[in-house]
């Protein structure tokens, strides 16, 4: 089977074993995430092997590479799928993979069976506002790790800790199709559960994590035009459909193009990870800044072709904006990951 | 009456009745209604209503520089923003202007006591943009009219006590010419009004549906089939004024955008050091500095009683796109802050930014959309082919 052909249909399973969301968000009248949504994604994440895909096979998982998962996150992102995939099917694994220490190898293996459900607190971000973590779906883990960059340079050092009874205050999120919890308090460590990740370690984490969240602001960039089309096309004022204006005809296709523009960056991206290709760090900072331009874009315009309804929550046209802009400043953002690429493409030129 | 002396003392009470709501209403935000009716309630209470209206009907009479001073220091001073803006600026005026002497005497008196709140129901779910084309039926049936359809995106119809309605009443007509306006008590048998939740966590507008709705001939303001006209001219009332207060507003935002920078910390520096956050600081900065002068300009042509100029049109478009580019480069700054709803209470900040972020994604929708503002610009003020 080729390559293309072997994506396409993983690309199909993915999208039959979502086809309950959004609906199942419970979001319909802009009300809260339906208890268990998340949860019952998690299940299915299980079930299809989406947790063990990246965990190598001597850990009881798929061995898959980024090339798969990265089809898996689109849908994600464009069914708007909720739960901890990032944290469980992605870094828990990349975690793994660079540690090497027992105490994360096995946390990885039980998570990959769905035994543990796990959720990562990323702290020291130097983008971020100084002092407060915040853990995405925190509250429904079974395990707290701590990813805690330190220094402050280009390629910093980490230390990665399964924390002790963290004390979590649940808060709203940006995006309500994510919960989240604020980390307070100075943490406990687990005995022995903690280890330092050399700068080199550090940055592929943070590169995987970069090349899920692209995927994931792709597909949501693909929601919010696939929207934008419909309602272009069925809307009527002045005796045509809305999109007969060139005003915003011109902006669907440039927002179609920076998402064409983000899937082959990102593609590329992902097969140089596996191929573990030299500058595969810099092309999944490119596919990440990319998949945010892309997304932020059509979201916005995805709201302003719809008027007053792409206000309104009732609409759920907000959602893929609000999404967007959670996944944006996740684990870095695009500037930072556009100051990557240029601190790369600058130490190339001098090399 | 001198301008410094009424700054002053508009400021004074501005300062001390905002003083006083934090107090009273400790840890509810602004833009809770029920602290902005009690505020504007006050406002109206201490005579600061109908500042530009004649004496006649219990207005101040002042010039519109006096009007433009207040907002200027209601901004200034955080005022939260009223619930009955619609009935000040939009609906009194239109009365002044075309009302019947009853109907100003019926109606005058409740707008600047603030007893009566008012809601303006013109957008339909198939009349957005093109509002002409509305279909809201008004037929004649004796004195009274009977109105069948709908009206969406009425804000603040769930707490109004009085609507003004565009309806079609001559279906025949060419469809700006058989339009009329209607004053209709929103307890009148046949209302259903729904709230409609807002992507910014609140609740303000609303679809509301009417049912063979009777509205007594006499509540009809100018001639039958001539509320297009009527609709048009008070849209450009409050044009003069209308971004004195958005641009006092958006001057605080990048005041406090910018010493929030100087307190964030971005690649391990403060993030003011960072040269794209400066860029994006400075950019925003050049934005209300035209918009100020802009906004100036149309203020000394209105008080020199000239026709107003294309200023208009081109402010609202730039006010509502750089506004969103400002709250764009605050949740940039914020970084993983940002992820924080807008329910969260944001003690450690000095705004708050996310609410302020969404609630910017409908300023190039409301009061004509950014596209729409652009056709005017190109056709109108530049006389490009339509
Ligand atoms: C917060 C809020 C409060 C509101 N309050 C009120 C209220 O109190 N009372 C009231 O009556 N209404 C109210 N409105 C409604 C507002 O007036 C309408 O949203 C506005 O007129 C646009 O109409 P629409 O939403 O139906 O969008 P549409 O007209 O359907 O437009 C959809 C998109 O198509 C574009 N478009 C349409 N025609 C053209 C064209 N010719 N050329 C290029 N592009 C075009 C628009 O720019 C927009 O991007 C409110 C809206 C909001 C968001």
């Amino acid at each position: 089977m080729t390559d293309t052909a072997e994506l396409d249909l993983l690309r199909d399973s993915v999208r039959g074993a979502l086809s309950g969301f959004p609906e199942a968000l419970g979001l319909g009248r802009g009300d809260d995430l339906a208890p268990g949504a998340a949860a019952a994604a998690m299940g299915i994440a299980t079930a299809q092997g989406w947790t063990a895909m990246l965990l190598p096979e001597a850990l009881g998982g798929l061995g898959l590479g980024f090339r798969h998962a990265v089809v898996v996150a689109e849908e994600v992102g464009r069914t708007l799928t909720p739960g901890p995939l990032l944290a469980n099917a992605v870094l828990l694994p990349a975690l793994a993979v660079a540690a090497q220490a027992d105490w994360l190898n096995d946390l990885a293996s039980s998570v990959g069976a769905g035994e543990e459900t796990a959720a990562i607190c990323f702290s020291g971000d130097p983008n971020g506002a100084a002092g407060r973590r915040f853990v995405e779906h925190g509250a429904e883990a079974t395990v707290i790790v701590s990813l805690t960059r330190v220094g402050e340079g280009e390629s910093p050092s980490s230390l990665v800790r399964r924390l002790d009874s963290p004390r979590l205050t649940p808060r709203r999120c940006l995006d309500p199709t994510c919960s989240l919890a604020e980390l307070e308090g100075p943490e406990s460590v687990r005995d022995g559960e903690g280890c330092r990740l050399s700068p080199g370690a550090t940055a592929d984490v943070l590169g995987a994590a970069q090349l899920w969240i692209a995927a994931e602001l792709l597909g949501v960039a693909e929601r919010a035009g696939a929207m934008s089309i419909a309602h272009a096309t069925t809307r009527r004022q002045f005796g045509a459909p809305i999109g007969a204006n060139q005003a915003v005809k011109h902006r669907i296709a440039d927002d179609y193009v920076l998402r064409r523009n983000a899937a082959v960056v990102l593609a590329d991206a992902a097969a140089a990870w596996d191929s573990l290709d030299d500058d595969r760090l810099l092309l999944a900072h490119a596919a990440r800044a990319s998949a945010t331009a892309a997304a932020y874009s059509a979201t916005a315009h995805c709201i302003q072709v719809h008027g007053a309804l792409g206000f309104s929550a009732e609409s759920g046209i907000h959602l893929a904006y609000k999404r967007a802009r959670r996944l944006g400043c996740a684990f870095g953002d695009d500037a930072a990951s556009r100051a990557f690429v240029a601190a790369r493409l600058v130490a190339k030129t001098a090399a | 009456m001198d301008l410094h002396a009424f700054r002053a003392e508009a400021r004074s009470w501005l300062t001390a009745e905002v003083a006083r709501l934090r107090v009273e209403f400790r840890g509810v935000p602004f833009t809770d209604l029920v602290l902005r009716r009690t505020f504007e309630d006050r406002l109206c209470g201490a005579g600061w209503s109908g500042l530009g209206w004649p004496a006649e009907v219990g207005g101040r009479g002042l010039p519109i520089e006096f009007i433009a001073a207040f907002l200027e220091e209601s901004a200034r001073a955080g005022a939260p923003k009223g619930v009955n803006l619609i009935g000040h600026g939009i609906l009194g005026p239109t009365l002044l202007l075309s009302g019947t002497e009853e109907q100003k005497q019926r109606f005058l008196p409740g707008i600047l006591s603030n007893t009566a709140v008012w809601c303006q129901g013109y957008s339909e779910p198939d009349a957005g943009s093109d509002l002409a084309s509305l279909r809201s039926r008004a037929e004649r049936d004796g004195d009274d009219y009977v109105v069948d359809g709908q009206k969406i995106w009425t804000s603040f119809a769930h707490i109004a006590d009085w609507c003004f309605l565009l309806v079609r009443t001559d279906p025949a007509a060419p469809k700006h010419k058989g339009i009329s306006f209607l004053l209709v008590d929103m307890k009148s048998p046949g209302i259903t009004v729904r709230p409609i939740r807002q992507m910014d966590g609140g609740q303000e507008f609303n679809e509301v549906f009417f049912d063979r709705v009777r509205v007594p001939v006499a509540n009809r303001v100018g001639a039958e089939n001539a509320g297009w006209g009527l609709a048009m001219a008070a849209a450009s009332f409050e044009r003069a004024t209308y971004f004195i207060p958005r641009l006092v507003q958006m001057e605080e935002e990048l005041r406090d955008l910018v010493a929030e920078s100087r307190e964030i910390r971005r690649n391990g520096r403060p993030a003011c050091e960072d040269p794209l956050i400066r860029d994006g600081l400075a950019r925003s900065f050049l934005d209300v500095q035209a918009l100020k002068l802009h906004a100036r300009a149309m203020l000394a042509a209105a008080a020199r009683h000239e026709q107003p100029g294309p200023e208009g049109s081109f402010i609202k478009l730039l006010w509502s796109e750089s506004h969103q580019r400002l709250l764009e480069l605050a949740l940039a700054l914020l970084g993983p802050e940002a992820v924080l709803g807008p329910e969260e209470p944001t003690a450690q900040r000095r705004r708050h930014w996310q609410y302020d972020h969404l609630w910017s994604r409908a300023e190039t929708i409301l009061a004509g959309t950014s596209e729409i503002q652009r056709n005017i610009i190109g056709e109108r003020v530049l006389g490009l082919p339509r």
